[in-house]
């Protein structure tokens, strides 16, 4: 990316070459920033228009994960929902159409980190989603960390996992139990 | 910087310095210069003189760019971090200084500026000092507002408005994140006309406080981490940079604004106002001392450090203390900080009547020298805390946790 931008620079100042410097550093400035602000315009674009193909198959998934701790995961969220398509970005670094399912089961009482997330890239590059799920995972430390210290054991033993081409995250204090479940479910 | 980086910056240099020098002078110029290399060799000097300091200029113009560029990946790298947006108070203060709303056309701000104003007629009070008015505004702030624990909710619905990072949020709401907290704090100060700043770290997860100028010092003061529940312990009030750091969110790293210096705990209430406590068993007499009949209350108090131990090490240990002991009926919440320059651990000790609020615990060990343990007699304070308290009280910890490096 550096080097990009480097090129970048590098290019500039040789087509500006004869003028004034101090209008090449504002110029390279404002393209970059102009650059970036319309990546971010794209993004939220696309966001807007991203369109699940089918209807998710992880309803079941969802509920009985929600049954099997019902006092702690109260919400939820599932591909082609609006809540999941605009939280997809946040919580997985994607679109939603970059995703061909997913779920997300959590506390939504406030305070409590517990949470199962379900994707499957529709690319079919796990290895890539399980690195944005463990990033998530220490995404989830640092936002817990000051705020409520007794919930870090726990994401601390949260697993991320793989089966059947779906990547999985488990942050719970029963996380073996749902684990054993979200096998078999996804099996 | 990596290598790739530093080779790619020397080749824009390079390029740069040998084409910018023709372009930038005429075409007859420059073949004038080529020819009189040959002709004139005196000369020479000059015009290296000339390439050297034309080089150094390009140089350092692409230091700040790589800066710049540095900044803008940082920018693009936390796109998808959800960090809040900072309140402008900067037209509620105006209205504020003017005693006039009509400039405000935002229904939140009329409202902001009208709640600004009832509460700063209700604590501050004439003949207050910037210090006063600064605790005032403080208390104020913690003991009307509670944190918004939903914001640490991972999927958020954008149908429900959220006001928790600003002044409207606690007015209104009385239900903040540390943002809320901060910009809050910020609006009462530029109210009083006492210097104030924000510093928004989100480099480890989002977190906000202020910076505070009183008595001619900065200071760090976070209402969020002041480690209460229902009586302020001032363990994140006036503090200085090395406390503020143990908390775990960075500032200062290089990039973003820098932040002045705070070195002082003159204005800390704790250190200010802190009974002496002789020695660690008299402690528990004075904790039955906290509060009217009912024994609830908070109290400041200030312990030397033991001979032989460090000041990181012993208020470790008062921490651990102050964790095990637990009542029947009631709940301790505390704060312990060291002064390694005066060689004191202050406590800051609330007893209340409980309540379902998470406290947070930022206890941390640490590899410094200064974490030696003193050695204290767990089995006399135990009895100690009985006498004090009778039944009421519980107390075990297990002493072999912090086997005392002192030699006797």
């Amino acid at each position: 990316m550096k080097v990009k931008y480097i090129a970048l620079l590098a290019a500039l100042l040789m087509s500006g070459c004869g003028a004034e410097g101090s209008s090449s550093v504002s110029e390279v400035s404002s393209a970059a920033e102009t650059t970036a602000a319309a990546a971010s315009e794209a993004a939220a674009e696309s966001v807007s228009d991203s369109q699940p193909e089918a209807a998710s198959s992880l309803g079941e998934l969802c509920e009985k994960l929600k049954a099997a701790d019902s006092s702690v995961l109260t919400g939820s969220a599932i591909y082609g929902e609006r809540l999941f398509e605009k939280n997809c970005k946040k919580l997985y670094l994607c679109e939603q159409s970059d995703l061909t399912d997913g779920l997300i089961v959590y506390n939504n009482g406030g305070g409590k980190a517990d949470e199962i997330s379900v994707i499957k890239p529709a690319d079919g590059n796990t290895d890539t989603a399980v690195k944005v799920l463990n990033d998530r995972k220490e995404l989830r430390y640092n936002d817990f960390k000051g705020y409520v210290p007794a919930e870090l054991p726990k994401i601390e033993a949260g697993r991320v996992f793989t089966v059947n081409g779906w990547c999985v995250l488990v942050i719970s204090d029963s996380a073996d139990s749902l684990e054993k479940l979200v096998r078999e479910e996804l099996s | 910087m990596n290598k790739s980086r530093i080779t790619a910056l020397l080749c824009a240099i390079a390029v740069t310095a040998s084409g910018c020098a023709a372009a930038a002078d005429s075409s007859s110029e420059s073949q004038t210069d080529s020819s009189s290399q040959t002709a004139a060799p005196a000369a020479e000097p000059a015009a290296f003189d000339s390439r050297q300091e034309e080089l150094q200029e390009l140089t350092h113009k692409l230091e700040q760019m790589t800066k710049r560029i540095d900044e803008l990946e940082k920018r693009v790298k936390t796109f998808s971090y959800d960090a809040h947006d900072i309140y402008d108070d900067t037209a509620v203060i105006e209205a504020y200084k003017k005693s006039d709303s009509s400039s405000l056309e935002d229904e939140k701000d009329r409202f902001v500026y009208d709640c600004l104003t009832a509460a700063l007629k209700e604590i501050i009070k004439e003949g207050m000092t910037d210090y006063e008015k600064e605790k005032a505004v403080y208390d104020y702030i913690f003991k009307n507002a509670n944190y918004n624990y939903k914001n640490l909710n991972p999927v958020v619905d954008d149908t429900v408005e959220d006001n928790s990072h600003t002044p409207y949020g606690f007015f209104r709401d009385h239900s903040v994140i540390c943002v809320g907290y901060a910009t809050t704090f910020k609006l009462f100060m530029d109210a009083l006309d006492i210097e104030c700043r924000i510093i928004h770290s989100t480099e480890q997860g989002e977190h906000a406080w202020n910076v505070v100028k009183i008595g001619g010092k900065w200071h760090h003061v976070d209402v969020f981490f002041d480690g209460g529940t229902q009586h302020p312990l001032y363990g994140a009030f006036n503090v200085t940079d090395e406390l503020k750091q143990q908390q775990g969110y960075p500032w200062n790293t290089g990039s973003g604004p820098v932040y002045p210096e705070c070195t002082s705990l003159e204005y800390n209430p704790v250190v200010r106002e802190a009974k002496e406590c002789k020695s660690i068993y008299e402690l528990p007499k004075k904790l039955a001392e906290i509060g009217g009949e009912d024994g609830t209350g908070s109290a400041f108090f200030k312990l030397a450090v033991p001979e032989g131990a460090g000041a990181y090490g012993f208020c470790q240990q008062l921490d651990a203390i102050l964790t095990n002991i637990a009542f029947e009926s009631k709940q301790i919440s505390y704060k312990c900080f060291a002064d390694a320059g005066t060689g004191c651990c202050y406590i800051s000790v609330s007893i209340e009547i409980p309540d379902d609020i998470i406290l947070p615990d930022d206890s941390d060990i640490s590899d410094d020298p200064d974490y030696r343990y003193a050695d204290i007699d767990y089995d006399r304070l135990s009895r100690d805390l009985y006498s004090a308290f009778g039944s009421e009280v519980t107390f075990y910890i297990d002493g072999d946790q912090f086997e005392s490096s002192m030699e006797y």
